[in-house]
């Protein structure tokens, strides 16, 4: 019987939305193939305050847990911790597919472990249950996209999915669990948070670009009375530092752990380099309203529109009205 | 000590602008310029990974070795066989630090980093947005965590993946210490890997379809603007 192993983690002693969105696509899989589905959990040791995750696992109907123990799985996930144990589990129970959440840590462990696993690597995948189990990776890099069937995988897929789960757990399976234990090695354990500096929103996201100049002020109201997020790019803060501008003191988009199915953008000002530079953050079920950009549409994998009128005036009418 | 840098790039495809190309690599080369207070002679050697064009202002730069698959092999290989092919270059080249991108115009060239580093059995961080020396031979990375920006601490060997580094690029330069070579084409045999091998895979690599496009709406008055926002 075919092995799904899913990538559980966890942050601020809750699980990662994006892991349970893994975890749910994961049963279904399980459910369509007939495999076995092992929630793999790093803790540094099954205590009182974190047996409330294997019960959540439960909830989300995983047939088995790894908890991958280790006095070494102190702070934020790392190869050198994390990647190690997780590698330890995948060899003992060879996966068919490996899913990931959508969190930046899953870009680092996947094309490790896919290295390690001889398996095919993906970002963005979607799990399409109403097209006869497909599993679809998109590449926004370069804009293409590959299918697989899951019932005809001969390689291990290692795979991020995109977005969150909604499904509400409404009983609890009876779960074997699986101990592995690290063995003892020396790990770094040299780290330290700077700051928190991630992007939410609930609706939409701006992004300043470089062509944005004297509207800067504009925005910074709109987004204020829309309690939306505003950010801009690397390039719009060259082109304030090139030209001795002053320049508020804006976040730069670099947001990659954003666990939504789909986004909303507002891009102002863009070039088509710096959106180059930018779009594999997006998800292909991302919404864009461009304005005063030139981008070419090739590369809009997005549900997009480009406002061609008079930019003060959309964006006085959106700071005004009530969206 | 010689710090023996490896940065792995994408060729710049003929129909590219340089410019664009510069976007998805710069990231890469201004890393390099950021490895300030490194006290150890430097050797940098470029490895391209795809078909096209090597940009003239890295030929002009006297200062790296610049490598490539040779020409009958671009064509054929797959993810894996690169993978491979990179590994032994690696191995026999004996490279302390790997660089490479995070993002990129080929599937598989942002997650090269972390399966070459699986291959070599190093340690791999992704998404880094800074790299500084710190003491004896290890560095301080900085990168995104769920948590914030996370600094750590890293020992050579290592194979990091850029993504956008800091707006202001530090000027200080490395100290190199091997003149560079002209584009040096590699074979498998020169690796002593089996060719059969990369033709027999290439017969069976997955196929590939273009992402679909969605319909791209042209906004000229605002209230079209608010419908599309309310639709949305």
């Amino acid at each position: 019987m075919a092995n799904i192993l899913v990538y559980i983690e966890t942050e601020n002693n809750t699980i990662s939305p994006s892991s349970l969105k893994a975890l749910t696509i994961g049963r279904s899989i399980s459910s369509k193939i007939g495999a076995t589905l092992y929630a793999v959990i790093p803790l540094q040791q099954i205590s009182d305050s974190n047996r409330n995750f294997l019960q959540q696992i439960a909830a989300y109907k995983a047939d088995k847990t790894i908890t991958l123990t280790s006095p070494f799985l102190n702070g934020p996930p790392r190869i050198s911790t994390v990647g190690k144990m997780v590698h330890e589990a995948a060899t003992r129970f060879p996966p068919a597919i490996f899913l990931m959440g959508n969190t930046p840590f899953s870009y680092e462990l996947g094309p490790w472990l896919s290295g390690k696993i001889n398996g095919i690597y993906s970002k963005s995948t979607i799990f399409d249950e109403k097209q006869a189990g497909k599993l679809s990776c998109a590449y926004i890099d370069s804009g293409t996209k590959t299918t697989y069937n899951i019932k005809d995988i001969e390689q291990p897929l290692v795979l991020t999915i995109e977005g969150f789960t909604t499904f509400v757990p409404e009983s609890i399976n009876n779960i074997e669990n699986i101990s592995v234990e690290a063995k003892n090695e020396n790990h770094s354990t040299n780290f330290f948070i700077n700051k928190l500096d991630f992007i939410y929103s609930e609706n939409y996201i701006i992004i300043a670009g470089s062509n944005t100049r004297d509207k800067i002020e504009q925005l910074q109201k709109l987004a204020k009375a829309q309690e939306w997020s505003l950010c801009c790019t690397k390039q719009y803060i060259l082109h304030q530092i090139e030209n001795k501008n002053k320049h508020p003191a804006l976040p730069k988009f670099s947001s990659i752990d954003d666990s939504r199915e789909k986004t909303n953008y507002i891009l102002y000002g863009f070039t088509a380099t710096e959106f180059s530079s930018i779009k594999n953050f997006f998800s292909p079920g991302s919404n864009c309203l461009l304005i005063d950009s030139e981008i070419p549409k090739q590369d809009l994998f997005f549900n997009s529109a480009f406002f061609s009128g008079d930019s003060a005036k959309l964006l006085q009418s959106l700071t005004q009205r009530v969206l | 000590m010689k710090l023996k840098l490896l940065l792995i790039l994408e060729k710049k495809p003929a129909t590219l602008i340089e410019e664009k190309w510069m976007s998805a690599n710069l990231q890469v080369l201004q890393t390099v310029d950021n490895l300030k207070n490194n006290p150890f002679p430097c050797s940098i050697s470029i490895f391209f990974t795809r078909k096209g064009l090597v940009p003239e202002s890295l030929i002009s730069e006297k200062n790296y070795n610049l490598y490539s698959p040779s020409k009958n092999m671009e064509d054929k290989m797959t993810s894996f066989d690169l993978l491979l092919f990179l590994t032994e270059f690696c191995t026999q080249n004996k490279y302390d630090l790997v660089l490479s991108s995070a993002s990129g115009s080929s599937q598989f060239f942002p997650y090269l980093g972390g399966a070459l580093a699986a291959k070599l059995d190093w340690n791999h961080v992704s998404c880094v947005n800074n790299i500084e020396y710190s003491e004896k031979n290890s560095y301080l990375i900085t990168r995104n965590s769920s948590s914030g920006t996370l600094t750590q601490s890293i020992e050579l060997p290592f194979s990091i993946s850029i993504s956008d580094p800091p707006p202001i690029p530090n000027n200080s330069k490395l100290d190199f210490v091997d003149p560079g070579n002209k584009l040096k084409r590699i074979s498998p045999k020169d690796l002593g890997i089996d060719e059969d091998i990369i033709k027999f895979r290439y017969k069976f690599a997955p196929p590939v379809e273009p992402l679909p496009k969605y319909s791209v709406a042209k906004l000229n008055s605002v209230s079209k603007v608010f419908k599309w926002l309310q639709e949305n």
